[in-house]
């Protein structure tokens, strides 16, 4: 390309389009720090007491139990998913393009149509508790991980595992050190999101976890609504720093992958 | 080559790759177990007389098409279908589809700092987890919210115009992914090809409408599907702004579901509405395979990575 | 089911090993009787804290009353339905099903038709309390003749009035309307010489769910001249009635005069705590609002604070549409205590509800949560009376005009008609009161069958 064509015209646009997606963002900024936070926007009587009383220990422990329901569930999906997109993109499989096609339409079922099945399971075995309810999300993000993790395995070149194999490498030693190496994009892309949709999971854990100690930040915040004294302030502030971790992570990922690689294979499907 | 391919036990045609079904294993317990098992039971549940409490709460059987009629008759449920597909043309097809192509466009050709900031705020808005969503949006389309502050202050946007308003939070809350996977496609056209429908001295606009978006074909229509599929399994967004309201206005059918099962205690026919969304999922699964079809079988060699 | 066999058996199997492995420890250790309750923890009391506070209270208390006996609480959160919803999933297993539970009235009926409450006849003959209850109170958890569940604590609904401003209008203080008329009169008053303020909160729509009903235009229905929701006679529900009519109409008249608040108030989900503070910052005349109101202006409660509700605030019963007997109007509802049918440990979780029953703790619970309590005795005590004055005397006073929901599920449809037919008359003003009539017989005839409804 030997003219930069003028930013001008994209530069104006975005920069509209930028703020109407900040718009709404700017009540939880505002409300946060107001002491006599409401419903409306107005500018705040400035306090830090909201963010005081969302700090609190029981507030804190509901992030951490949403950061362990929701690493059990990236878990969950990643691992098993990893080696089935493996198989799926370079074994065999019978009814292989069929399996992908009900695969990907998995993603689509509502939770709520599984969720009362699922529970009286988990009632039967005790497991009405964040881990193994991390564990079902996991599986919920499964198969989209799938998708995602095999069309990047897809777009690994075949010289390099045949290169493996001729240094006698094993299957093991192959997948490990050759082909997740090479896909990470689309394995990060995979994690992101089991972690995203559980992190955000909120009526999942409201049926399938019993005890509050164990209660996630979605169940927390929508307690703030629920409860018969309303405090806008806190549910703002609160929003707010539930919602710092994934942006962290967001941010974090993007400087290591130069905001290019999600979803990078996944298109090619 | 065949021998190394051996070796690395890719297998044959003929012969199926035991390896391969035992990396698959763990997947496919998982999916069996947690997913399919409780979707089959709640189709089957869709036929019975089970109820959240009553007196078919513990004692229900099976009842044969007398769900399946009570749908059919189902006035609430047609309209409930309807506004369905409203939502859905103006929150994933219209909205998202759009609103994250014009994201991916703009991005591609803004200065780098702006480029940064736009996707990380898409991205965040993205990130949101549906309850932090659902409020902010209430915040801002109620009275006294700063959309409401726009046209003059006491202006109800919200229940006055809900549909609206529950789309705008939709592809709102939608269209970082949306970008995303738009991005990458739009990188996967290579440069060559843009250039020389420039030395065409075609237009910028006639090159995005005759080489852009056919090249994009593919991407696009991945993209629609996936974002259908997101937006019509999030309802808590919807569902925690207006519960449905006002007075059944945005009824649609993932709410409608949970109210006959939730707040009628009808949890069979509730299962049943439940159903009908797996259904539609499907429909749109297939159609998607359909009109990739041409497109699978003209691709010859394996596709540059993005 | 097979399906839940398999599950049976690895359970049982489970469990017998583990069994046999721990029958040395068990010997040693003699584990305590453990009783559960469940009860929502954000949405029955007034604040989070309270509720807290209530509960450890309980479970301190009987621990130490009975000290081989555990309490283990299961708090539920979220709003009303969630308690349903939560409830209704615990029951389902008897290993989670709790031993007691705070139970909503309206949902009693459904929870006893599903078999998950034991009936508590026999012991209730022992209970000193029980015969202070008034009599419609305690059918409130009878059911084929037996009794399933007890109140632990009523609402029901009046009339509050900032006087200051009635004074300013002209109109007479203390208040006491005898026909609806009278309502629409004084609101008319108010908003001709007082702008800027609501004249009159009356909930509509279908935000607040059922309670949106109880505490709105149900009271209404019942000060009607026709109150009947379910026939008595022939089951069905009923559709369109003089009652429906009078109160349809009141809504109809009363937004069309735009002698009510905003839609956005209206119909935000937490419409229902939106009159205690338009009230306590002067913004709202008169109110339909609920016995929970005085509780909530004291400072304990603050939500929000009132200092000088006593002084400005009035209270008067709701009055029928005509004046006619018995003259004062309220709908009843509350929450109730009842023991699972599969409970493994029957006379501590009977030790248990008497416990919560007692006087001290009932007058705590009515303080905190906004409650009248079901013992007519209790109603005098000087605690409950002097907490929120004058209010609580005036509510304990309405209590017993006050008539039940019916119990079966499908009430729910008929609730949400209701609902949406005050709802749509308050957003459109062009709306008739036969046009909201037809279309609640339309849904509710579209949802419970043709033959369900009835006209009358």
């Amino acid at each position: 390309m030997t003219e930069q064509p003028p930013r001008l015209l994209p530069n104006a646009l975005l920069a509209i389009v930028t703020l109407a997606f900040l718009a709404p963002m700017l009540w939880l900024a505002l409300a946060s720090l107001d002491a006599n936070a409401s419903w409306a926007l107005r500018w705040p009587v400035f306090t830090l007491a909201h963010f005081a009383d969302v700090t609190r220990g029981d507030y804190l422990w509901s992030l951490w139990n949403t950061f362990v329901l929701a690493a059990v569930a990236t878990v969950t999906s990643v691992v098993p998913g990893v080696v089935g997109a493996y198989a799926l993109s370079r074994r065999r499989i019978p009814l292989r393009d069929g399996l992908m096609v009900t695969v990907l339409f998995l993603t689509g079922i509502p939770v709520g149509i599984m969720i009362i099945p699922v529970f009286q399971i988990f009632a039967e075995f005790g497991w009405l508790s964040l881990i193994p309810t991390g564990i079902f999300l996991g599986a919920n993000s499964l198969p989209f991980a799938l998708w995602l993790m095999k069309t990047a395995i897809d777009g690994v070149p075949r010289e390099m595992e045949e290169a493996a194999a001729i240094e006698r490498a094993s299957l093991l030693q192959t997948i490990l050190h050759v082909v997740i190496p090479v896909s990470i994009p689309g394995i990060a892309s995979a994690a992101i999101f089991s972690f995203i949709n559980a992190w955000g999971s909120f009526i999942v854990p409201l049926v399938l976890v019993s005890d509050p100690s164990q209660a996630t930040g979605p169940l927390t915040i929508y307690g703030l609504i629920a409860a018969a004294n309303v405090r806008y302030g806190d549910i703002a502030a609160f929003s707010i720093i539930y919602s710092l971790p994934v942006v962290a992570l967001y941010l974090i990922l993007s400087r290591a992958f130069s905001g290019g690689f999600l979803m990078g294979g996944a298109v090619k499907g | 080559m065949k021998s190394r391919r051996a070796s690395l036990g890719w297998g044959s045609a003929e012969t199926p790759d035991g390896i391969g079904l035992l990396l698959l294993l763990p997947s496919i317990v998982l999916l069996v177990a947690l997913f399919l098992l409780p979707v089959g039971y709640a189709f089957y549940l869709g036929l019975t007389n089970i109820q959240l409490i009553g007196i078919h709460a513990q004692h229900y059987w099976f009842t044969g098409w007398a769900n399946i009629d009570r749908l059919l008759g189902d006035e609430t449920f047609w309209v409930s279908l309807q506004l369905t597909a409203v939502f859905l043309i103006g929150s994933a097809l219209i909205g998202v589809t759009v609103v994250g192509m014009a994201l991916a466009l703009l991005m591609q050709h803004a200065s780098a700092w702006l480029r940064s900031l736009a996707g990380a705020v898409a991205i965040v808005a993205w990130m949101l987890p549906p309850v932090s969503a659902a409020l902010i949006w209430y915040a801002f389309s109620t009275t006294g919210g700063t959309l409401s502050q726009l046209f003059g202050g006491r202006a109800d946007i919200l229940d006055n115009h809900p549909m609206l308003i529950v789309c705008l939070a939709n592809v709102w809350a939608t269209a970082g992914f949306s970008m995303m996977v738009l991005s990458a496609g739009l990188r996967g056209i290579s440069a060559e090809v843009l250039e020389a429908a420039r030395m065409e001295n075609a237009s910028r606009l006639q090159v995005f409408i005759f080489v852009t978006l056919p090249l994009m074909k593919q991407t696009i229509l991945t993209n629609l599907l996936l974002v259908t599929l997101i937006i019509l399994a999030n309802y808590a967004l919807t569902y925690i702004m207006t519960a449905g309201g006002p007075n059944d206005a945005t009824n649609i059918l993932p709410i409608y579901a949970y109210q006959q099962g939730f707040q009628f205690s009808n949890l069979g026919y509730g299962a049943l509405l439940g159903d009908v969304l797996v259904v539609i999922s499907t429909v749109f699964a297939y159609l998607y395979v359909r009109a990739l079809r041409p497109a699978r079988a003209r691709r010859a060699a394996p596709a540059v990575t993005a | 089911m097979p399906r839940f066999k398999l599950a049976h058996l690895a359970k049982a199997l489970l469990a017998s090993a583990a069994t046999l492995a721990a029958l040395p420890a068990v010997a040693q250790a003699q584990s305590k009787t453990v009783v559960s309750v469940a009860y929502g923890s954000e949405y029955v009391f007034d604040t989070n804290d309270l509720a807290a506070k209530w509960w450890n209270g309980i479970k301190a208390e009987f621990e130490q009353k009975y000290p081989d006996a555990e309490v283990k609480l299961i708090p539920i959160p979220g709003g009303y339905p969630d308690i349903i919803n939560k409830l209704s999933l615990l029951y389902r297993s008897p290993s989670t099903a709790p031993d007691v539970a705070q139970l909503p009235t309206p949902a009693l009926g459904q929870f006893q038709a599903s078999g998950y409450l034991l009936p508590l006849d026999d012991k209730l003959a022992t209970a000193s309390w029980w015969a202070q209850f008034p009599k419609a109170i305690q059918t409130e958890g009878v059911f084929d003749g037996k009794t399933y569940a007890v109140s632990t604590g009523e609402n029901d609904s009046q009339l509050y009035y900032n006087m200051t401003m009635f004074k300013q209008a002209g109109l007479p203080v203390p208040w006491q309307p005898k026909t609806w008329n009278d309502i629409l009169v004084a609101a008319r008053a108010i908003k001709a010489k007082i702008p800027g303020v609501v004249p009159l909160w009356l909930n509509v729509g279908t935000s607040s769910g059922d309670n949106g009903l109880l505490q709105g235009t149900g009271n209404l229905l019942n000060g009607s001249s026709d109150p009947t929701i379910q026939d008595p006679k022939t089951g069905k529900w009923v559709v369109d009635s003089k009652g429906l009519r009078e109160t349809l109409g009141f809504v109809k008249t009363m937004y069309n005069e735009g002698l009510g608040d905003t839609l956005s108030d209206l119909f935000s989900p937490s419409a229902v705590t939106i009159p205690l503070s338009l009230m306590a910052t002067s913004k709202l005349a008169i109110a339909v609002g609920s016995n929970y109101y005085g509780g909530n202006w004291t400072k304990l409660i603050s939500s929000p604070y009132w200092p000088q509700a006593p002084q400005v605030a009035g209270i008067v019963p709701i009055p029928t549409v005509t004046g006619q007997a018995p003259g004062i109007a309220t709908t009843l509802g509350g929450w109730d205590l009842g023991i699972a049918a599969t409970t493994k440990s029957r006379d501590y979780a009977w030790k248990l509800l008497d416990l919560m029953e007692e006087q001290e703790n009932q007058i705590n619970a009515a303080n905190w949560a906004g409650f009248v309590p079901g013992d007519a005795s209790y109603t005098k005590a000087p605690d409950f009376i002097n907490f929120a004055p004058p209010y609580n005397e005036v509510s304990a006073q309405v209590l017993p005009y006050g008539i039940l929901t019916p119990v079966k599920a499908e009430y729910e449809v008929w609730s949400h008609a209701l609902q949406q037919a005050t709802g749509n008359l308050a957003q459109h003003p062009d709306m008739t009161v036969d046009q909201a009539i037809a279309a609640m017989k339309d849904y509710v005839s579209n949802q419970l069958g043709a033959d369900e409804i009835e006209t009358r």
